[in-house]
């Protein structure tokens, strides 16, 4: 079971490992979960502590997806995500095509810089949700997805 | 880690899965990294409330090992936090709003 972060202003956040593989990206970071979000998304203030190297992402992927705010444009980028078990036995691995939100250029509304980087239904559609913030309790089964044991063998559960 | 290719969500299968969490020195090596992080994060949770008394408006960060830098930017904070030698793959960085901005996202 992946345990979740109940953290201030009782927001859900998820703890993940982030890589990008073509660009040697190799971050924690803390994901807020957003049923409303169809796919998972970096945000400015996370991409930049992680060090995204945003001259160097494919331009050719830029793409406009639509918020509360109006349209951003977000480029996409293979990811890896990955989770563990609380009880330190086995990690999730997840390849997905994640959405980085392009840089606001100087004089552009700021606000992207305001926004945490979402969970998407991508990850948690493949995931029982428990969700129960007066207790403070966030805890996920995995459904689908390849775990992997402390043995380092694979298995696609799903 | 290794390299995907063109075709590669499809690729990432038993075989690759296995030879990722080996490229990282296996899953209890993974997951103590995790862990980690996790303990940073929980420090800034404990510890929010009295820095945003004592730096509102001001960007912190934390890191394993007790590294802690403040900053006015978000660049700054990263660097100070750099200087510290801690290893920058498990900090954190926060804005700390003594108003933060209701979210609908």
């Amino acid at each position: 079971m992946i345990r979740g972060i109940i953290g201030e202003h009782h927001r859900p956040h998820v703890l993940l490992r982030l890589q990008l593989p073509r660009w040697g990206v190799d971050r924690y970071l803390l994901f807020r979960l957003d049923t409303g979000a169809d796919m998972t998304v970096l945000h400015p203030h996370d991409a930049t502590a992680a060090g995204i190297p945003f001259a160097q992402l494919d331009r050719a992927t830029l793409y406009p997806a639509t918020g509360v705010g109006g349209p951003v444009p977000y480029f996409q980028e293979p990811a890896l995500l990955s989770f563990d078990d609380h009880d330190g036995t086995t990690t999730y691995l997840y390849p997905i095509d994640l959405r980085i939100a392009n840089l606001p250029t100087p004089g552009a509304n700021q606000t992207l810089w305001n926004l945490p980087s979402l969970l998407g239904l991508d990850i948690i559609n493949q995931w029982q949700t428990f969700y129960d913030p007066v207790n403070g309790q966030l805890e996920f089964v995995v459904r689908k997805g390849l775990a992997i044991a402390a043995d380092g063998i694979a298995t696609p559960l799903g | 880690m290794p390299t995907p290719p063109p075709d590669w969500k499809e690729s990432v299968d038993e075989a690759y899965a296995e030879r990722w969490a080996a490229s990282l020195g296996g899953v209890p090596a993974i997951i103590a990294r995790a862990q980690e992080f996790e303990k940073v994060v929980y420090r800034m949770l404990d510890e929010r409330p009295a820095l945003l008394l004592r730096y509102p408006n001001r960007w912190v960060g934390m890191a394993p090992g007790d590294a802690f830098a403040v900053g006015n930017t978000l660049q700054e904070v990263i660097a100070n936090l750099e200087r510290t030698g801690a290893p920058m793959h498990s900090a954190i960085v926060e804005y700390l709003d003594p108003d933060p901005p209701v979210l609908i996202i």
